[in-house]
């Protein structure tokens, strides 16, 4: 299998602070990756670089062996890559329904024109309501998104993501901020929504367990900015390093 | 020689209100987060007071009226602060833009209501309406004793900002508002000061300049001091009160020595310097990159 | 299907067309004219403080760009037909706004509103310094407005002209609010990072809206020079960019319509208060300030208020935060 995203020797640092440092690491296409790793170990410093938000301070970023480094995110995301975010962002002063239909009008590669009216997109308009509807969120379609409740709001960031059909899936926390009950279900509806779109590579940051053993084939674990471990689910869960990381951390 | 000495000289003095008003601006930015356009009105308002109250020619008489002018305004910054600040803290950045738009026009309205639209002016002190000669050049006595000042105002807020309890809680408050809030600092109060004596410096700058300029409504946005003032905040870093002086320093030298060098494009070297540092350094000589910066590339 | 075409906004403007003149006459009728003109330039800056939520203090410039390249062109090209110049007019303002933007966008939030204000000063500055500009004195003369070959002779002819080219640009404006440019403009607004992850050019579609507004704007301010047959700085001060954000905000951006009702309040209401304040400077202030402080939403939200019932969600009319990152906490009061 080829790589579809390659990280060649990436650092960042802010005001000189390293946050990551000389990362490397491929995905092969359709892999499913977590990086975890403690706060502050560079997870969302290096999907913030993988996501083009900003640009590695050394080191490239390849998507199928071109060289991405300079694109920004809106580039990125128009090449195929979609995300997520730690704490869902949204269009807030527009219904449920329209934040899908934008993610699915830009998801198609089609431009935003002066001359084209919304009405125009029927077919987009009918792929937004399909995807309302595999999301479970056909009854708040019409709900303006700064009223949902924190899980609706993950539930249609991940609506969005998907609906673009994205050749890269980026996954930040996706049940961060949640309880026990509700982080389980949402994982399980979460695998239910990927296992349908299995040509997706996805890469997540999480810290919890339960949600890497479901969604992850292989797991990479950092700390200080590091890569320190990468493997099975399994493997690194059990690993000594993965437990000092984590317990040396509540411990201390 | 001669020519590079007054050159300076003429830089430094312009440069120095310019600072005296970016100071008051950027702290009030650093603390309360508010971009304070009124302050053109605090600085009309305090170059209009001299000619109100000024009696005679005498030094004292001036510096009396420059004391008056600075606690007048700020009487203004302070009830500006209680009655439109206070209301739109909550309401988040733009709508506090909007609120010092609003005390803008309506402070310069007021200033027109009172002091009319002809423009005054104010004579020079007695005792500095001459000039001296400083190593073969003809230096103006205002001018020397206009840097003079810009130097008691740098250390005084020096002094203020890193030497008194109220820096050490101007300072905290500036950096983390919730936690300084957390610690028992009393924000609201601390925000009144801060904008009083950006404020008071603010009447003191519009006080100072009377003797060299004409006095009317358009000195509120004046291309030769608000202006600058605003750019040399940008290009100082926001919230940086050494950046401010620097900057404005800096920016009064380039402009002199434009005056001198090409008269025609003089007034216009803010504009250039403020572009430059747009296309290089957007975050400016002291801010940190920020993280718009980075997503809008 | 109509409703989507803009007709009804369309027949809302034929049906003035035809009814104002059967009302008002003289000078009541001119009142109205420029009263069209601000509807045109209120509408043009709600496409960049409203949709797009990018805050700017400088939009005389534009407006000032476009009443001064109307000015020269009628003096080297008198030929040319009205419509043609506020083409001309429209083009030279979006190019040097396109330009601005490219560079002002660097930055955001409190350091790009400073420079949009800086741009209108350093206009205003120019205009003072260049010669061809006229300074203090600007042009004046009632200027040849040419249609079809011969000139408008009437103040009736005058807002007939007036008041259609307001009515086409209002629609093109309509239009692009019922577009995908128009959504983009708004997810950019509600949040640059989600509309950057979800492929949109942000910075493209910013500076997009800061050429569309200022070409509009431009539009406006050469018809209100062709009006009044009068240019002058006064046209590129800071009152005037105050009264814009005036228009829009008494308004309420929350609708289509607000800014254009907002620019009909502000014009009659400074037309008959102008006995009252001497200084229009202190009217807009004051109302500004009551307007952020007592009713953001405009008069558009007063019929939901007067309902009693606050939409369930209401819709920011005013951006909370014009600036794309937190206000960024700012450590070096003193280094």
């Amino acid at each position: 299998m080829s790589a579809i995203l390659q990280l060649e020797n990436v650092s960042k640092s802010y005001d000189g602070v390293p946050a990551v440092r000389a990362v490397d690491l491929q995905v092969a296409d359709g892999e499913r990756l977590a990086i975890i790793g403690p706060n502050g170990a560079g997870k969302s410093t290096l999907f913030g670089t993988i996501a083009g938000e900003h640009r590695p301070t050394t080191g490239r970023v390849l998507v199928n062996g071109r060289d991405v480094t300079k694109h920004r995110s809106s580039t990125r995301a128009v090449a195929g890559m979609s995300r997520t975010f730690q704490v869902a962002r949204l269009m807030s002063t527009m219904t449920v329904r329209e934040n899908v239909f934008l993610a699915a009008l830009t998801g198609g590669r089609r431009g935003v024109r002066w001359w084209d009216t919304l009405r125009s997109h029927r077919e987009v308009w009918d792929e937004t309501d399909l995807a309302l509807a595999d999301a479970g969120l056909l009854e708040l379609s019409d709900t303006v998104a700064s009223s949902l409740a924190q899980g609706a709001r993950k539930t249609l960031e991940m609506a969005m993501a998907v609906v673009q059909r994205p050749a890269i899936l980026l996954l930040d926390e996706p049940t961060a901020g949640m309880g026990y009950e509700d982080a389980r279900a949402a994982t399980a509806q979460l695998k239910a929504l990927l296992d349908q779109r299995r040509d997706m590579t996805i890469i997540l940051t999480a810290h919890d367990m339960e949600v890497i053993h479901s969604l992850a084939e292989r797991v990479v674990l950092m700390a200080n900015g590091e890569v320190v471990l990468e493997g099975t689910p399994d493997y690194v869960a059990r690993h000594e390093t993965t437990k000092t990381l984590y317990l040396g951390q509540g411990a201390s | 020689m001669n020519d590079i000495i007054s050159v300076l000289v003429a830089g430094l003095a312009q440069g120095v209100p310019i600072f005296i008003v970016a100071s008051g601006l950027t702290l009030i930015y650093g603390v309360l987060h508010v971009l304070n356009f009124a302050h053109g009105g605090f600085f009309l308002i305090g170059a209009f007071l001299v000619t109100s109250t000024i009696q005679g020619g005498s030094l004292a008489a001036f510096l009396g009226s420059v004391l008056v002018a600075g606690a007048g305004v700020m009487v203004v910054g302070v009830v500006s602060e209680l009655l439109v600040f206070r209301q739109l803290y909550k309401a988040g950045s733009t709508v506090s833009f909007l609120g010092a738009f609003a005390l803008f026009l309506a402070l310069v309205g007021l200033a027109i209501s009172v002091w009319g639209t002809n423009p005054r002016t104010v004579d020079y002190p007695d005792a500095l309406d001459g000039s001296f000669s400083l190593l073969g050049a003809r230096i103006g006595q205002y001018e020397a004793a206009m840097i003079v000042m810009g130097v008691f105002i740098a250390i005084g807020l020096w002094v203020l900002l890193t030497k008194t309890s109220l820096g050490t809680r101007v300072r905290a408050v500036s950096h983390d508002r919730t936690m300084a809030s957390a610690l028992g600092i009393r924000v609201g109060r601390v925000s009144t000061t801060v904008f009083a004596i950006g404020a008071f410096l603010a009447g003191v700058a519009g006080a100072l300049i009377s003797p060299v300029s004409s006095i009317d409504e358009g000195l509120a946005l004046s291309t030769d001091y608000m202006l600058p003032a605003f750019i040399v905040i940008i290009v100082g870093g926001l919230g940086s009160v050494p950046g401010a002086l620097v900057a404005a320093l800096a920016l009064g030298i380039i402009e002199s020595v434009i005056f001198k060098v090409a008269p025609s494009l003089s007034g216009f070297s803010y504009y250039l310097v403020v572009a430059l540092f747009l296309m290089f350094r957007p975050q400016g000589i002291f801010g940190s990159a920020s993280r718009s910066i980075q997503m809008a590339r | 299907m109509l409703q989507r075409a803009g007709v009804p906004l369309l027949a809302g403007f034929a049906l003035a067309a035809v009814l104002m003149p059967l009302v008002f006459s003289g000078s009541s009728l001119f009142t109205w004219t420029t009263a069209a003109a601000w509807v045109l330039f209120a509408t043009a800056t709600s496409v960049l403080f409203g949709w797009t939520g990018l805050l700017s203090f400088g939009q005389a410039a534009f407006f000032g760009m476009g009443a001064y390249t109307m000015a020269l062109l009628n003096q080297e090209v008198p030929d040319l037909p009205g419509v043609a110049m506020l083409v001309v007019a429209a083009a030279v303002a979006a190019v040097v706004a396109a330009l601005f933007a490219t560079f002002a966008l660097r930055t955001s939030g409190a350091e790009f509103a400073i420079l949009t204000l800086v741009l209108a000063q350093v206009l205003w500055l120019l205009i003072y310094r260049v010669p061809w500009l006229k300074g203090e004195d600007g042009f004046s003369g009632l200027f040849q407005i040419k249609i079809l070959g011969s000139p408008l002779t009437s103040d009736l002819q005058l807002w007939y002209y007036t008041i259609a080219v307001v009515a086409v640009c209002v629609w093109l404006l309509w239009l692009l609010s019922g577009s995908t440019l128009g959504m983009a403009m708004r997810a950019v607004r509600d949040d640059p990072w989600r509309a950057a992850a979800l492929g949109i050019r942000v910075r493209g579609v910013q500076v997009t809206a800061y050429a569309v507004s200022a070409g509009f704007a431009a539009v406006a301010g050469a018809l209100v020079a062709q009006g009044q047959g009068v240019v002058s700085p006064a046209m590129v001060t800071f009152a005037i960019s105050g009264e814009i954000l005036v228009a829009c905000l008494i308004g309420g951006m929350g609708r289509f319509v607000g800014p254009m009702i907002g620019a009909v309040v502000l014009i009659w209401s400074q037309t008959m208060l102008a006995n009252v304040f001497h200084d229009s400077n202190v009217f807009v202030g004051l109302l500004l300030l009551v307007i952020v402080i007592a009713l953001p939403d405009g008069l558009v939200s007063i019929p939901a208020r007067i309902r009693g019932r606050r939409r369930p969600a209401r819709r920011a009319t005013v951006p909370s935060d014009v600036s794309v990152e937190e206000p960024s906490p700012v450590s070096e009061v003193v280094r």
